[in-house]
């Protein structure tokens, strides 16, 4: 699978986009969101009171006051944290299955079949998972971004004495996080699956081929998350520093 | 058809229980196939290289941009060095490098036993008394192992120098500046944190990618739901490892 694919699959994807099966959508926004909401949760409790506990040690080091880690944990969290830590937890385990689906049916020629069927394979496989993903993304990445939070005020509660209303403090978070966070989690939730796809659609051979089409999915993925991380945070920082120099 | 990743927790956590009884069994003394440990180190170690450079760069670039509206407004150019080089050393290197790993090398090892086992591969081994353990899963387990301390450290380096640049772009902040905020609020202590992180990840990954590539059902499907599950196992893992570590080390 190169970029090429992907941007290929994207185009087409867009073309269509509006005669998306919205019941398969949200069938696989539930599949992407709903179904992962246990593994995710895990994962986003352990970083909520890993995060709290360096930051806490480091502030007691360096600026010896914890007033402000709850603030800005909450701030690091909506514009950096939650989307892309969810999102990579996504890539790993809807991605990986979606490859891993999609490239079964290419080695069986399960693809084939459908075309001469007449049905459009990028129709049937990849739209409902494209706008099921755009769906589901920002729906997980607010609720784990606030599972990973309260993680977090029990650390900075139970392990340095931090009181709840000095944590729970919004005072650090601005409009324009909340436009970045969101702005991540809709990309990330529109390329993951659209990379997994790609990478099914590209397996070749045999069982090898799913097991490789499935690690192209992951790391393919998590790349595209980093990537489009980077570029979002930067416009987001750039437009910031511009208005308030 | 379920596909995705399925974790069932207690024949998971005796299954990789067992596979590391087995792995130690084989480890003293020590019993492997050399050529095998050397193979790894190239195709698992060295391949990875271009990805944890990749994934280095990308998140040395983020870390710096994320804080750099606070430097600015706040004007502590002072710490920029020392908050990159904590988040590196300590978290983001070993967490971010060690997902990665995962999902290229644990994958790749998962889903090679599993296309193994689909195809009866496995049962041929057997056939001729051959311990698949000595010829392939101790020799990878140590590699894997290895391999990601060397990963690590090495993306470590990529990240700080990425950062650095980045904080010169970004902030203009001198990178002789940049280094010495990094080299007095930091010490070996951040760095021997993220090498032994590095290690444990390292040796789970392997661990439950050997546990779900010899338990994989025989057939196509089979060997993408092992590397799936392989992928959200080792994640859970990482993360469940870290805050471990970060608890009783912090």
């Amino acid at each position: 699978m190169k970029v090429g694919d992907v941007i290929a699959l994207l185009v087409r994807v867009l073309r269509g986009i509006g005669g998306t099966d919205h019941k398969a959508a949200f069938k696989e926004a539930y599949e992407l969101a709903n179904k992962s909401a246990f593994f995710v949760a895990v994962v986003m409790g352990c970083v909520g009171v890993i995060m709290t506990v360096q930051s806490a040690e480091q502030s007691l080091r360096m600026i010896g006051d914890l007033a402000l880690i709850g603030p800005t944990f909450l701030q690091l969290l909506v514009r950096e944290l939650a989307p892309s830590i969810v999102a990579l937890m996504v890539a790993a385990r809807y991605g990986a299955g979606a490859a891993a689906q999609i490239g079964t049916m290419q080695i069986t020629e399960q693809i084939d079949a459908l075309r001469m069927a007449g049905a459009e394979p990028v129709r049937v496989l990849v739209m409902p998972r494209f706008v099921g993903g755009i769906v589901g993304m920002p729906v997980l990445v607010v609720s784990m971004g606030a599972l990973s939070f309260v993680a977090g005020a029990v650390a900075a509660h139970t392990g340095f004495g931090v009181s709840y209303p000095a944590f729970f403090n919004a005072r650090m978070l601005e409009v324009s996080d909340i436009v970045v966070g969101v702005a991540k989690a809709v990309a990330f939730g529109g390329a993951v699956p659209l990379v997994a796809c790609a990478s099914g659609f590209a397996a070749r051979g045999g069982a090898p081929g799913v097991g490789k089409a499935t690690t192209t999915a992951v790391i393919g993925g998590s790349l595209a998350v980093l990537f489009l991380d980077l570029v979002i945070g930067a416009a987001g920082q750039v437009y910031l520093m511009s208005t308030r120099a | 058809m379920t596909v995705q990743g399925r974790v069932g927790l207690v024949s998971d956590l005796t299954g990789t229980a067992a596979v590391s009884g087995r792995v130690a069994q084989r480890l003293f003394p020590p019993r492997l196939d050399g050529a095998e440990l050397l193979r790894s180190f190239v195709e698992f170690g060295e391949a990875s290289i271009p990805i944890v450079a990749l994934t280095a760069a990308f998140t040395g670039a983020i870390m710096v941009l994320q804080g750099a509206f606070y430097v600015q407004q706040l004007g502590i150019y002072d710490l920029v060095g020392w908050y990159t080089g904590f988040a590196t050393f300590r978290e983001i290197g070993p967490v971010m490098i060690g997902l990665m790993f995962s999902g290229r090398v644990g994958a790749r090892h998962a889903s090679e036993l599993a296309s193994m086992r689909a195809t009866e591969q496995l049962d041929a081994l057997k056939v001729l008394a051959l311990d698949v353990y000595e010829l392939l899963i101790v020799p990878r387990v140590i590699s894997m192992t290895v391999s990601l301390v060397a990963l690590v450290i090495f993306g470590d380096l990529i990240a700080i120098a990425s950062g650095a640049l980045t904080a010169k772009i970004v902030l203009g902040l001198d990178a002789a500046h940049f280094f010495r905020s990094l080299d007095t609020a930091l010490g070996a202590v951040d760095v021997l944190m993220g090498v032994a992180k590095a290690a444990a990840f390292g040796f789970f990954i392997a661990i439950i990618a050997t546990h779900y590539g010899l338990n994989a059902s025989r057939d196509s499907a089979g060997v993408g739901r092992a590397v799936n599950s392989q992928v959200v196992a080792s994640a859970i893992g990482i993360f469940f490892a870290d805050y471990v570590i970060t608890v009783l080390f912090p």
